[in-house]
């Protein structure tokens, strides 16, 4: 296992989807993955405190606002077993100044269709809104 | 591996698909010969694959699980069909049975049980999770005797409960989102069912749906039923 490989946390309700999941992302050795069911609060605790990279969440289970309060540096995708689309999700912190929220409106503003196209097939890192 | 059980996948979610064709291609004696997204698709490669047994979602475009457990069992009898779905209060239960499904599991399933399953069905077992069983018992344990499960007369559509229900919820005014989070449903799902339900009373939208459940009392229908 390489030493700088990125943390993958599976945070799932279904087993069959969670860790037929982990099997598959185990294939590529640049990830460490680590799978736990919603349900086994203290082992969802624990892998979320390790600041992972990614989250990988079953829709539903949890909200994702909550999970990136968890681990502020991760990208969240939420994924579901009814067929509809996956999203990700990123935090940003802003500070609580009126002139950097307002800033920060105005500049998403201006580039939110670019940025929202752009940051999906490639750039795990994007600017996703976080819904509230 | 000639005598591995060889299994078609059929679920129009291709993530899941792919979690466990991994999971159980990995599996001694276990390989999947076959994926389709809907049941047309599965009942044309259970024709040319000939798989042992076919692991069948419920609801899918196209062509639904239990439109092609029936098929599948006319028409390729020596596959056992297993129905894999997401919820124990799904309304096609009765029908998957009534048409020979050899099996009827929860996806909330642990991967060993799962395979464990697949094994037990290929030895003539019958499957069920354990929350089907129970619900098939309570429904048994409730009907009065020798009354028929779920049967529609011909001269009425036949809307299941949860068909009932939601489109009662629709003439509340709910919204699909709304429904959803009432039943504890996705809004797919609920857009599914009013699909379905808009389908067999050949309506075209939810205000003619409305105006139907007033006329008709859907409610009555529901209350007096189990």
């Amino acid at each position: 296992m390489p030493r700088n490989a990125r943390r993958v946390v599976i945070l799932y309700a279904h087993p069959l989807l969670g860790e037929g999941l982990a099997r598959i992302l185990r294939g590529d050795p640049s990830l460490t993955i680590e799978a736990v069911h919603v349900e086994d609060l203290e082992a969802a605790a624990t892998v979320l405190g390790d600041e992972p990279d990614v989250i990988v969440m079953e829709r539903g289970a949890l909200q994702a606002s909550d999970l990136l309060a968890l681990a502020p540096a991760a990208l969240l995708i939420d994924v579901g077993l009814d067929g509809g689309s996956s999203w990700a999700y990123h935090r940003d912190e802003l500070s609580p100044l009126p002139e950097d929220i307002f800033n920060t409106i105005r500049r998403c503003a201006a580039r939110t269709r670019r940025a929202a196209r752009s940051c999906k097939p490639r750039a795990p890192h994007g600017t996703a809104p976080l819904p509230s | 591996m000639n005598d591995a059980i060889r299994i078609l996948l059929v679920d129009d979610q291709p993530l899941f698909r792919r979690a466990i064709a991994t999971l159980v291609g990995d599996q001694p004696g276990l390989v999947v010969v076959g994926e389709a997204e809907n049941g047309l698709q599965g009942l044309e490669l259970a024709h040319s694959l000939r798989p042992d047994v076919v692991l069948l979602d419920v609801e899918m475009p196209v062509m639904n699980g239990v439109e092609a457990t029936r098929r599948i069992r006319d028409e390729v009898p020596a596959a056992k069909v297993v129905i894999l779905t997401v919820s124990e209060e799904d309304d096609h239960l009765f029908d998957a049975i009534r048409y020979g499904a050899h099996g009827y599991l929860l996806k909330n399933l642990r991967p060993e049980q799962l395979y464990e399953l697949i094994r037990a069905v290929v030895r003539d077992e019958t499957v069920l999770s354990p929350a089907i069983a129970g619900r098939l018992m309570r429904e048994f344990r409730e009907r009065p005797t020798g009354r028929r499960v779920a049967t529609p007369s011909s001269s009425e559509p036949s809307l299941t409960r949860r068909e009932i229900e939601i489109m009662q919820l629709v003439a509340d005014g709910l919204s699909n989102k709304e429904i959803g989070v009432r039943l504890s449903i996705t809004e797919g799902t609920v857009k599914n069912h009013v699909h379905n339900a808009l389908e067999k009373l050949q309506l075209e939208n939810r205000i003619q749906a409305a105006a139907y459940v007033v006329r008709h009392g859907l409610g009555l229908r529901l209350g007096s039923e189990g």
